[in-house]
């Protein structure tokens, strides 16, 4: 049963949330505090029920106030954006769930949540409407309350990090809306399908590609134009934080596919360059994160890493690329989520983003601690996790298309990703337990319950990628506008020169499991010594004197990346705080852009 | 070449300049609004006609094939653009204020405790 309202509903639903949840806060704190949970639930629902006529190939076009296209404003819902909205709309409910307790102490959270709400309203309007004017408003409707979510904090680095967005985003937003008006001025229409039928590209065409690709590269994070990312994600209050990180770049992602391979139909063109962007983003977001000691900045590089993968996904242009691309921003969304929510649960018992003085949280967090372990596999594309599903397909999906050099960066970003996480791992859960945390206990049971839903979700697309892959593949179908038929092949199973099996893994995984817990249990427990060695040089010590002397994160690989210290100055420099310079690689991205189309077309 | 573009890439390129170039928050936020203005005057550009009416309908009286109106969706377009940039403005500056708060001054280059 759908309502013929439900493509608005989702609009609706967190936009009126986000007025009324202020109002319901004069009632009763509690009331508003579950308000913007609700809506989002209620608008995934909306979608969810969608689901079935868009996903056997019907497109919904939601005329508003009964006016039809060209002249109306219509919603445009088929397969790729009700695949977006799903996603988003999903983790926006976790989001609102986790941020009941965990924004409880806070005083102006009547704030945050309407702030909240509307992000979630232009982000669901971004991902929905079917016209290119009403797409820059609800893109600005998103950023802005972006930007405000950033500042919410009101400390240094958060003013800091949301001016500097600002600015930068300010720009982008120009640059979108300069190629609207480049459009409207050359086709009179806005409407999506119609510019589709119309465009020509010529060289304005050209000029407005840019202008979009650089806007939407922004907002999803590619390299060069993610310098705001690893500021702001955490800066932001861990709820949005975590959708930042995992869903926002879903708008980015969206809105490359959407307009510029189906609405300039320019996907010959621009797939090539997409693609070393994303290698590039890949590459570069992960050796940034093996140098970083903030816990959420450190998320915040792999989040920008991770984009690399998905963008790499979407340049490769071909049915299991993009395929591989939509999967791993589902799984990314999922598993950075869960992350997130682990590394603001840490914050909520300790009270500090610093890996160098956390250390032996196990203990007190078993929780957690399993959590960050389930997201840390599942980020790192360790089977039976889902991150590894999608991983794969995207080596053979690169492999396939020929791009042996990518294969094997996107292989080595993945190592660089899962030794990261080893170091945040051992630096905050395992080692030494400090004194001053002896009194910590696990999270509440209301933050408990999505970040257990979540590492439930990972698991479970792990060993049955099938599952979310068709509705996967009808997205990629929608871009490619072909059908795809959900198949071995496309999970890039059963290939001629590589094997392998979901089930099985999970299996292997779990026989090796019980076999360490067996040699656990069977083996001899040496009882530790409550001793505490404070010594600079922990990381030097480790194994040699003591058996548990802390391990300090920052220096785990020092050894590693010494040799890459010219690399790091020059990543450092570039990344060196400066909101000019960030404006400068804004600009120069736009030209490049521009210079590549202009030879390409 | 229209004389309206020539301005709109003036000032277009004005307001990137000063987001490139200066170092004074304020000025900073005035080139972004100068980059909005500028592609506003080029929307409101691209929906006139030399010697148009405005586009407000008296309904008795319309004669479409006598009256040239100018194309009025730009202008509707401007307005939500306008409020839009607006609100991003009176942001920009309450954490201008904020920065200014906390770091004693409105220099950017001096901003930066956020790097790597």
């Amino acid at each position: 049963m759908i309502s013929p309202h439900a493509p608005i509903l989702m609009i609706l639903l967190p936009l009126s949330a986000a007025f009324i949840s202020p109002l319901l806060g004069l009632i009763s704190g509690k009331l508003r505090d579950i308000i913007p949970f609700i809506a989002f639930l209620s608008a995934l629902i909306m979608g969810i029920s969608m689901l079935s006529p868009v996903m056997s190939g019907e497109v919904i076009i939601y005329e508003l106030a009964n006016r039809s296209p060209p002249i109306g404003i219509t919603l445009y819902i088929d397969a790729l954006s009700l695949f977006a909205a799903v996603v988003l709309l999903g983790m926006a409910s976790f989001s609102a769930l986790y941020a009941i307790p965990y924004k409880q102490g806070d005083k102006r959270r009547g704030k945050f949540y309407t702030l909240f709400c509307l992000q979630i309203t232009g982000i669901t309007g971004v991902m929905l409407t079917g016209d290119m004017f009403n797409l820059y408003v609800f893109f600005e409707i998103m950023s802005v309350s972006t930007y405000a979510l950033v500042a919410y904090n009101r400390k240094k680095d958060s003013a800091e990090a949301a001016f500097k967005l600002l600015t930068l985003g300010g720009v982008v937003s120009t640059f979108i809306l300069f190629g609207v008006a480049l459009l409207y001025a050359q086709y009179q229409t806005l409407n999506m399908i119609d510019l589709a039928s119309r465009i020509t590209m010529t060289s304005v065409d050209v000029i407005s590609l840019a202008f979009f690709l650089v806007g939407f590269g922004f907002k999803a994070g590619i390299i060069p134009l993610h310098f705001w990312a690893a500021d702001a994600y955490p800066a932001a209050p861990t709820p949005t934080g975590m959708l930042l990180a995992g869903s926002f770049k879903l708008a980015g992602v969206y809105l490359i596919a959407r307009v510029v391979y189906m609405v300039f139909g320019a996907m010959g063109a621009t797939s090539p360059l997409l693609a070393t962007l994303g290698v590039l983003t890949c590459f570069i977001g992960v050796m940034m994160a093996l140098i970083q000691h903030d816990f959420k900045r450190l998320l915040s590089y792999h989040a920008i890493s991770q984009l690399g993968y998905i963008i790499v996904g979407i340049g490769l242009a071909t049915p299991l690329g993009i395929s591989g691309g939509l999967f791993h921003l589902l799984n990314n969304a999922l598993y950075k989520g869960l992350l997130f929510l682990c590394a603001g649960a840490v914050f909520y018992r300790i009270g500090t983003w610093d890996l160098d003085s956390m250390g032996g949280l196990s203990k007190k967090m078993p929780f957690t601690t399993l959590m960050f372990l389930i997201g840390s596999l599942a980020i790192s594309g360790v089977p039976p996790f889902n991150g590894f599903v999608s991983k794969w397909m995207l080596y053979v999906g690169s492999f396939e298309k020929e791009y042996y050099f990518f294969t094997v960066v996107l292989i080595l970003a993945s190592v660089g990703t899962l030794s990261s996480f080893l170091k945040a791992l051992d630096s905050a859960f395992f080692g030494q337990l400090k004194e001053e945390y002896q009194t910590v206990k696990d999270v509440p049971l209301l933050m408990k319950i999505p970040m257990g839903t979540i590492a439930v979700v990972c698991i479970l697309f792990g060993v049955f990628p099938r599952l979310p892959l068709t509705l996967v593949e009808k997205a990629t179908g929608a871009i490619l506008n072909t059908s795809i038929d959900v198949g071995a092949y496309n999970l890039g199973i059963n290939l001629e020169y590589a094997y392998w099996s979901p089930v099985m893994m999970a299996l292997v995984f779990v026989f090796f499991i019980v076999f360490v817990w067996l040699t656990f249990r069977t083996g001899k427990a040496i009882s530790p010594k409550s001793k505490r060695t404070e010594m600079a040089e922990d990381t030097y010590v480790c194994g040699e004197e003591d058996y548990y002397v802390h391990v300090g994160g920052s220096n785990l690989y020092y050894g590693l990346l010494a040799p890459l210290s010219r690399f790091y100055q020059y990543l450092k420099s570039e990344h060196n705080g400066l909101l000019q310079n960030y404006a400068f690689w804004v600009v120069f991205t736009l030209i490049l852009m521009i210079a590549y189309l202009w030879r390409v077309i | 070449m229209n004389i309206d573009y020539l301005v709109v890439i003036i000032v277009f390129a004005i307001g990137l300049y000063a987001v490139l170039i200066k170092k004074n928050l304020i000025k900073i936020i005035i080139g972004l609004s100068l980059m909005e203005y500028s592609v506003q005057y080029f929307l409101i550009a691209t929906g006139y006609v030399a010697g148009g009416s405005p586009p407000i309908v008296d309904v008795p009286l319309i004669t479409p094939n006598t009256v040239v109106m100018v194309d009025p969706l730009p202008q509707a377009l401007v307005l939500t653009s306008i409020v839009i940039g607006l609100s991003v403005t009176a942001l920009a500056l309450s954490i201008a204020i904020v920065l200014y708060r906390q770091y004693g001054t409105l220099d950017i280059t001096e901003i930066r405790g956020l790097k790597e």
